[in-house]
């Protein structure tokens, strides 16, 4: 079991995008699941679609890591909703994995010659 | 609000999750769709459609399910993600080599139970034995403060000190006060001596109790805590009749009063006298050895009390003196060497003060141990040291062991540790993960050794104490700082033999590893494992040796005639003097008792004696009248009844045994005599001693009588299985002393037996305990108590190294034929039969096997000295003996060497070719 010293691979490095647009989303206010789904479609202008069959099992990571919190809010006649916010961790993996990202974006737009 | 549990649960299947946990998911999914639905309608949707869209999100066949049951079910600790910190890869890390090792060592379940076998057979024997001997004989005295402080001294004439022969002097307590007084090397000096006394009380069924008589201050010098009451004050410490009062151990106060305080002003009765509780010491505390089980201490001026004297002057007198053991407190940075040296001073100056009282001083001097138990650990000595031999070659065997199956495993995963290494993997990984599965091995073996300890621990103490009385508590808990130790020892070896293979890759130059099958290294580790075998082998060959010489000195000591049958004979002991019975109602007693006893359904003879055979001994003089001026012989004595020749089958070879008139004669009547053949044939010759008088000693010693022998006993083994035995005398049961044992010809079981002869002698005096009851067999056991130990370590020692020995042999020649795969296919492809490889391999094995053999016998002729003293019958250097080991040896070698050799035979030239 050798651990190949290299960058992150291309399965992680989807999987990390996801984690890293959740986490972006829920930086500065608590979102419910349902909003960041909506948001990461608008922004992305409808080319980054997450399906409920794979964001909230993504959330659910998040949260067992400790990255993010989640929280039930209840209002009278309505149905609870659970509101994520970043954790102090989920702060600092944020950072790190923006850094990683724009170095990786950076790179395969040199090599690809891609104009951002 | 929609209901969607129905829609949602459907496709949840799968999933076990807590309920809470369930709901929540259920709450927020459904969430999810209200709001899509609601966006959708808002868009102008009809809801039914904007229902079946929302769902449709949820489609794709089990995929909600997968991925939650992957993310709430699993660990979270999966490897962290890019950029997360590094916090926590490193155990994560050796979590995931640890199963990887898992998982390799199932691939080769040959090898890992060859590793975890021979380390459970290392660590558990010498966890077992170690941990035996320690609480024997090393652990500190328990209850005893500050040990180190402690010195043990014991006053006599000594003729030799280093020994202790010579005749113990008593001191009295008015000299040890002036001892007290004058003493300035140490802090206190205390008087503590053992005996035995019967102990009853409500909840106390009569036992014969291990009793202390100590000084008032003993408690204080040995720093022993109370729990409950207090130590003896100086003032009951004065004579001559004492204060009737005891210090108990707690385990003592729980059973008779159900605890510490309500056991202070209580009283129990020590030898049938009432005497009352004071303190109660913590439990820990049961005397002076390691082993000691006391259980009541009383002051030394209650001593004439207890015992019943009449004469209280021992105490109160400076010429008498009750105590000859003593327990000192050095003073702080005084040595012992100084208190000899003040003592030395000391007692001859008390002979000069009162030179009437104490003229027996002049020549008394104290003889010094450091800490507590020394003559009892001096006892042990010879046994102790074998053991830790014992344990120390099993280790250094198993190590060895391991190493080797280790190293031969290394050798064997060389290509694939090359090809790890060709495919960029880092040196440092490979020796982590090499180290990985030595400590996944160690471990399992560990567990599996501490399982074999705590069986064998059990096995060694019954092998150690052979008789010992069934209802007496016997377990020395395993030892914790042995098992770590043990534990240390294997694993080190573990890791290291894990190291040693990593370090030698270093050296593996990549090409040759990963195209030849091995290297230079290879060979390397060849000869070094050959010659680990031959060692191993030479090893158990020389234990073997000793392990058969022991088993033909059982087989010889069993065979010994002892003149008379002990099978199906038990003593019981009782001691109505000791509570006070005067002669006559002593006789009495035992009268009743033999009377209740015998015709008894399955009690065959029951007789009356003073002493068992192998149980103690009684010296008496006779004048040997073949010469005017031959000194008085020495021989021992037993008064007996008329039926002790029938319950121990000794044959009557002249003569008759005594009548029960006779049996009934004491001390101040003339009375007949039975001597033995061999005492017969020293006094009279040949002639017929029948009707000869004898001249022995009478009561008191100063005056002699003459006794006419009325018959001539078959000579028998009275107190040794070996050496010489001393003539015998048999006098009638109520001279010397009278009756204290029963003895029983019995066919019922040993227990059924005991519980009638108690129920008997219940009914006669409640308060009397019958004690010792023991078959006579375990009485001769316990005399070879030590060769049985010797032998039954040495055997088991022995066997567990020739199986370890076989299986190093095994791997070597196995791994062997493997590194000669390519010789052997160019051989058969050059023409060699088949039987030349099956030889050739056996010749490897022979070569091994015939030097460490050779190693083995001179080891063996050398170590066998060490039990040398153990021996019956056979001697050290027994031809027949080596030869049956060697014979062993040769038929192990050759049963391991067969199927490396039988592998080697089908090997086909074309596939040995291709193998590089």
């Amino acid at each position: 079991m050798t651990y190949i010293r290299s960058g992150p691979s291309g399965r992680e490095l989807k999987k990390g995008s996801a984690e890293l647009l959740i986490l972006s989303l829920v930086e500065d206010q608590p979102r419910h699941g349902y909003d960041i789904g909506r948001l990461i479609q608008m922004r992305s202008g409808g080319t980054l679609k997450f399906n409920v069959a794979s964001l909230y099992p993504l959330l659910y990571r998040l949260e067992k890591r400790g990255w993010i919190e989640g929280r039930w809010v209840e209002r009278a006649g309505q149905r609870r909703r659970r509101l994520y916010r970043l954790t102090t961790e989920g702060r600092k993996v944020l950072a790190a994995q923006r850094g990683g990202w724009l170095a990786f974006v950076r790179a395969v737009s040199r090599i690809a010659k891609v104009e951002i | 609000m929609t209901d969607w549990n129905a829609e949602l649960k459907s496709r949840l299947a799968g999933l076990t999750v807590r309920p809470e946990r369930e709901a929540d998911i259920l709450d927020e999914l459904a969430q999810h769709l209200d709001d899509e639905v609601r966006m959708r309608v808002g868009g102008g949707m009809d809801p039914g459609a904007a229902r079946l869209e929302a769902l449709s999100e949820l489609d794709a066949p089990g995929e909600l399910a997968r991925r939650l049951i992957e993310c709430e079910t699993r660990p979270p600790l999966a490897l962290p993600p890019p950029g997360a910190p590094a916090r926590g890869r490193w155990f994560t890390a050796r979590v995931s080599d640890v199963r990887y090792s898992i998982r390799t060592l199932r691939r080769s379940p040959a090898f890992a139970l060859t590793v975890i076998i021979t380390l459970a057979l290392t660590i558990g024997p010498t966890t077992a034995i170690l941990s035996v001997g320690n609480w024997l004989v090393w652990r500190p005295v328990p209850g005893v403060r500050d040990q180190g402080q402690l010195v043990e001294a014991q006053t006599g004439q000594w003729k030799d000190k280093n020994t202790g022969d010579g005749t113990i002097v008593s001191v009295s307590y008015l000299n040890l006060r002036d001892l007290r007084e004058a003493g300035q090397t140490f802090v206190g000096l205390a008087g503590v001596q053992e005996s035995n006394a019967h102990l009853a009380g409500d909840a106390i069924p009569p036992t014969d109790a291990t009793v202390s008589w100590v000084t008032a201050d003993a408690f204080d010098v040995l720093g022993v805590p109370f729990v409950a009451g207090r130590s003896f004050l100086p003032e009951e410490d004065a004579g001559p009749s004492g204060s009737p009062v005891m210090v108990v151990n707690e385990d003592l106060a729980e059973r008779a009063f159900g605890s510490a305080s309500g056991a202070i002003g209580q009283r129990l009765t020590l030898n049938g006298l009432p005497m009352t509780v004071v303190g109660v010491v913590a439990s820990r505390f049961h005397g002076l050895t390691p082993t000691s089980f006391v259980d009541v201490w009383y002051p030394v001026s209650t001593y004439a009390y207890v015992n019943r004297f009449s004469d209280p002057s021992r105490f109160i007198n400076r010429g008498g003196g009750l105590l000859s053991s003593f327990v000192i407190r050095l003073a702080p940075g005084k040595t012992m060497q100084a208190l000899q040296a003040e003592l030395d001073v000391l007692l001859p100056a008390l002979a000069e003060r009162y030179p009437d009282e104490n003229k027996d001083f002049r020549a008394v001097s104290a003889r010094l141990r450091p800490g507590l138990g020394s003559a009892y650990r001096d006892r042990s000595a010879s046994m102790v040291s074998t053991l830790v031999t014992i344990g120390a070659v099993l280790l250094v065997l198993g190590c060895a062991n391991v190493a080797n199956v280790l190293m031969l495993r290394a050798v064997r995963t060389a290509r694939e540790r090359a090809i790890r290494l060709a495919l960029g993997a880092s040196r440092a990984r490979l020796v982590a993960l090499q180290l990985t599965e030595s400590a996944v091995l160690a471990v399992t073996g560990a567990l599996a050794g501490v399982a074999l300890a705590l069986w064998l621990k059990q096995l060694i103490a019954t092998l150690l104490f052979p008789g010992v009385p069934e209802d007496f508590d016997f377990g020395p808990p395993l030892d914790l700082t042995v098992l770590a130790m043990t534990l240390g020892v294997s694993v080190a070896c573990g890791l290291l033999a894990g190291f040693v293979p990593a370090l030698l890759n270093r050296g593996v130059a990549l090409h040759p590893a990963v195209t030849a099958a091995g290297g230079r290294s290879v060979t390397i580790g060849r000869r070094l494992r050959g010659v680990l075998a031959g060692a191993q082998l030479a090893l158990s060959l020389a234990l073997v040796t000793g392990s058969l010489l022991l088993v033909a000195t059982m087989q010889r000591l069993h065979a010994v005639d002892l003149g008379f049958d002990p099978t199906g004979v038990s003593q019981h002991l009782v001691n109505p003097r000791r509570q006070g019975y005067p002669a006559v109602r002593a006789a009495a007693y035992f009268s009743d008792l033999q009377a209740r006893l015998t015709g008894r359904s399955g009690f065959d003879v029951v007789s009356l004696a003073g002493l068992t055979p192998f149980g103690s001994s009684f010296r008496m003089r006779v004048q040997d009248s073949s010469g005017p001026d031959r000194p008085p012989l020495s021989v021992n004595a037993n008064n007996v009844d008329s039926r002790y020749f029938d319950a121990l089958r000794i044959k009557i070879v002249r003569g008759r045994a005594f009548t029960e008139a006779e049996a009934r004669l004491d001390e101040t009547v003339d009375y007949p005599v039975i001597i033995d053949q061999s005492l017969a044939r020293r006094l009279f010759g040949d002639s017929d001693p029948i009707g000869r008088l004898v001249v022995i000693p009478a009561a008191g010693r100063s005056t002699l009588r003459r006794a006419p022998v009325v018959g001539v006993a078959a000579d028998t083994h009275w107190n040794s299985i070996v050496g010489d035995q001393l003539p015998f005398i048999y006098t009638p049961l109520a001279t010397i002393q009278g009756a204290s044992v029963a003895l029983v010809r019995s066919r019922l079981p040993m227990r059924a037996v005991t519980e009638t002869v108690r129920a008997a002698a219940r009914e006669i005096d409640p308060t009397l305990p019958v004690r010792l009851s023991m078959p006579v067999e375990n009485l001769i056991d316990r005399r070879l108590a030590q060769q049985r130990v010797f032998f039954w370590m040495l055997s088991l020692l022995g066997w567990i190294a020739f199986a370890l020995a076989a299986v190093g042999l095994y791997g070597l020649l196995a791994q062997s034929v493997t590194e000669r795969t390519r010789e052997f296919g160019v051989r058969m492809a050059l023409g060699s039969g088949r039987g030349r490889i099956f030889a050739l391999v056996l010749r490897y094995a022979a070569w091994i096997a015939g030097l460490g053999g050779l190693a083995g016998l001179g080891l063996a002729a050398w170590g066998t000295r060490l039990i040398e003293t153990q021996l019956y019958g056979v001697t050290r250097l027994d031809p027949m003996i080596y030869a049956a080991a060697t014979l062993a040896l040769i038929v192990i070698v050759f049963a391991t060497a067969i199927w490396p050799a039988r592998s080697a035979t089908r090997i086909q030239p074309i596939d040995a070719l291709r193998t590089d």
